[in-house]
């Protein structure tokens, strides 16, 4: 039985939807509209168009303002991360959810607690950690910390899908007489392959946004990431109130996301939907 | 699984192990560890104080006005990104035109930097020129200062159920996917209206999607720092700092650091204790038999 009233909150429940949809994609367009004005343009009203493009404010922002040496801080860091990340959890999820041992189910919890713990409580140690081993201000120490940071949330995903493997393929190449090694990098890694794809994009976007660890242990102009930049070069607005190639910037941290997007979708949809329902 | 093999355990546990000691485990004891000192950090003498630093934080009221402001995102904002996720979810899940643009479309917030929503926010709601002004003003109304100190925190909270709703829904209808079509067919069938079948069929069935993404939400709530702390600009006004931010502030400094890394710890180990107690309420209050399809 449908009444009309019914009728007219779901009319109104899909106009909501369907204007809060086109106010992110408004607000997409006018970023990169407001990325190629004047300043002059800009302060006109947030209407304005500009009378023609300026690509210039990119100029600005990438080399002038340093975004280039920022975006490519990020890209080594983020890239050696995901990659060690990936190399560090998938042995131990394989061991994890394969094989029998003691301890075992210990271990697999106290990682998995790591995935609620705030990183505002390891800030400071870590800090001073980094300080005695003289990975302050280093891409090495960033990486180490975002690799050990990230093994709780990837161990419990890789589990999860090591798990779900089946298991007469592995019977198969022990009968072989395949070692142990063989079966887990030859046979088991390549049938895990969607989960590793997942926590890579996973880990990846994340670590692209990533800002507080950023901060707190890259204090050097040359070691910025991208987030950390963008954000030195927002707080130097109020002395140079060059606002359009700042939002040149934000296109630059956002563009990577968005092409990654436009074309994994479904996949980072479905891994970060998966990753948080299981 | 195999009993038997035993020759890989240990080297392909050890380095992830070992990591996870080092980094995380590790230092997170040292910071309840810390939390008992008086620290200045420069000074190499960490001075004991057993639990003074958290008779401090009892009596401070800048804590208690981020504690506030903690739970005012957790709770108004979580009240609001569920309201909408919910209603996402339902609406999306009975069918909409270009439900897979739209899902695509609404998600996409929750994956952008939140430095890059911090800066594009702030300017949206610009006194002068912004987004929300030049509506208000086109339709005759005062403008707002949604910047200013009573407003910033609403602001705020507006912007992150702004970025979190839609992730939120599609966590939801991820749940409601999986619901074999037939059985909302045969519900329609009997004559039960779409409000029924919402709450008697949908929201029981996704109970546990619910929780889950209820317990993230909270974790993340309870930790949001950086979207925060790039929109109160370049000195963000106490009024606006929730706990995250106070801690940085304390132990890194904004501008002018305080370094008070004792005092900073235990606003840590204060944080951590709220996430436990939201993640055990929330499984004790969300816990109830399981629906199986």
């Amino acid at each position: 039985m449908k009444s009309n009233g019914g009728n007219v909150w779901s009319a109104l429940g899909k106009t909501f939807l369907y204007v809060w949809t086109l106010f992110i994609l408004f607000i997409i367009g006018w970023i990169i509209l407001a990325s190629l004005k004047t300043n002059r343009e800009l302060f006109e009203g947030f209407w304005s168009l500009p009378d023609s493009l300026q690509w210039g404010n990119y100029y600005t922002a990438w080399v002038q303002s340093d975004l280039a040496s920022y975006f490519f801080n990020s890209l080594i860091v983020v890239s050696l991360s995901v990659f060690g990340i990936v190399l560090v959890s998938a042995p131990a999820a394989y061991v994890l959810s394969r094989y029998h041992f003691f301890g075992r189910e210990f271990l697999t919890n106290a990682f998995v607690i790591g995935i609620g713990i705030p990183y505002q409580a390891v800030l400071i140690p870590i800090y001073l950690l980094l300080i005695k081993m003289g990975l302050i201000n280093s891409f090495l120490g960033l990486i180490i910390v975002y690799i050990a940071l990230s093994l709780p949330f990837t161990i419990f995903i890789l589990t999860g899908f090591f798990q779900s493997l089946p298991s007469d393929v592995e019977e198969a190449a022990i009968i072989d007489g395949a070692g142990e090694n063989t079966i887990f990098w030859k046979v088991m890694l390549p049938m895990a392959r969607p989960g590793l794809v997942t926590v890579m994009i996973l880990n990846a976007v994340g670590l692209w946004n990533e800002f507080l660890l950023a901060k707190a242990y890259m204090n050097v102009n040359e070691k910025y990431t991208l987030s950390v930049g963008l954000y030195q070069f927002y707080q130097s607005m109020q002395y140079n109130s060059d606002w359009v190639s700042l939002f040149a910037g934000v296109v630059i941290i956002v563009f990577p996301i968005l092409i990654f997007y436009l074309w994994l979708s479904d996949k980072i949809i479905e891994g970060m939907t998966a990753g948080s329902g299981k | 699984m195999r009993t038997g093999r035993k020759k890989l355990t240990i080297p392909y546990l050890l380095p992830a192990v070992s990591l996870y000691l080092i980094f995380f485990v590790g230092p997170a004891i040292y910071g309840l560890w810390i939390s008992f000192h008086e620290w200045s950090g420069f000074t190499d003498d960490m001075k004991f104080v057993g639990l003074k630093n958290y008779g401090k934080i009892l009596v401070d009221p800048i804590y208690w006005q981020s504690f506030l402001n903690m739970m005012l995102i957790l709770f108004v904002g979580g009240i609001f990104v569920f309201l909408i996720g919910f209603l996402f979810t339902a609406l999306m899940s009975q069918g909409v035109a270009a439900k897979k643009a739209i899902r695509a479309i609404i998600f996409f917030p929750q994956i952008i930097a939140p430095i890059a929503l911090a800066v594009v926010w702030n300017y949206l709601y610009r006194f002068d020129i912004g987004f929300f002004n030049s509506i208000l003003t086109s339709i005759g109304v005062n403008p707002i200062n949604w910047t200013g100190p009573n407003n910033i925190m609403m602001s705020a909270i507006i912007s992150i159920i702004w970025y979190s709703a839609g992730f939120y829904a599609i966590i939801l209808l991820a749940g409601v996917d999986k619901i074999p079509n037939t059985i909302f067919e045969a519900a329609r069938v009997e004559g039960a209206s779409t409000f029924k079948i919402f709450t008697n069929i949908t929201l029981p069935l996704i109970w546990d999607v619910m929780s889950i993404a209820i317990i993230l939400w909270g974790i993340n709530a309870i930790r949001l720092f950086d979207f925060l702390f790039a929109f109160g600009g370049a000195e963000p006004p106490t009024r606006m700092w929730n706990t995250a931010m106070y801690q940085f502030i304390l132990g890194f400094g904004q501008r002018t650091p305080i370094y008070q890394l004792g005092y900073s710890s235990a606003i840590a180990v204060t944080m951590v204790m709220v996430v436990l107690l939201f993640v055990v309420t929330g499984r004790k209050l969300f816990k109830r038999e399981v629906y199986e399809l």
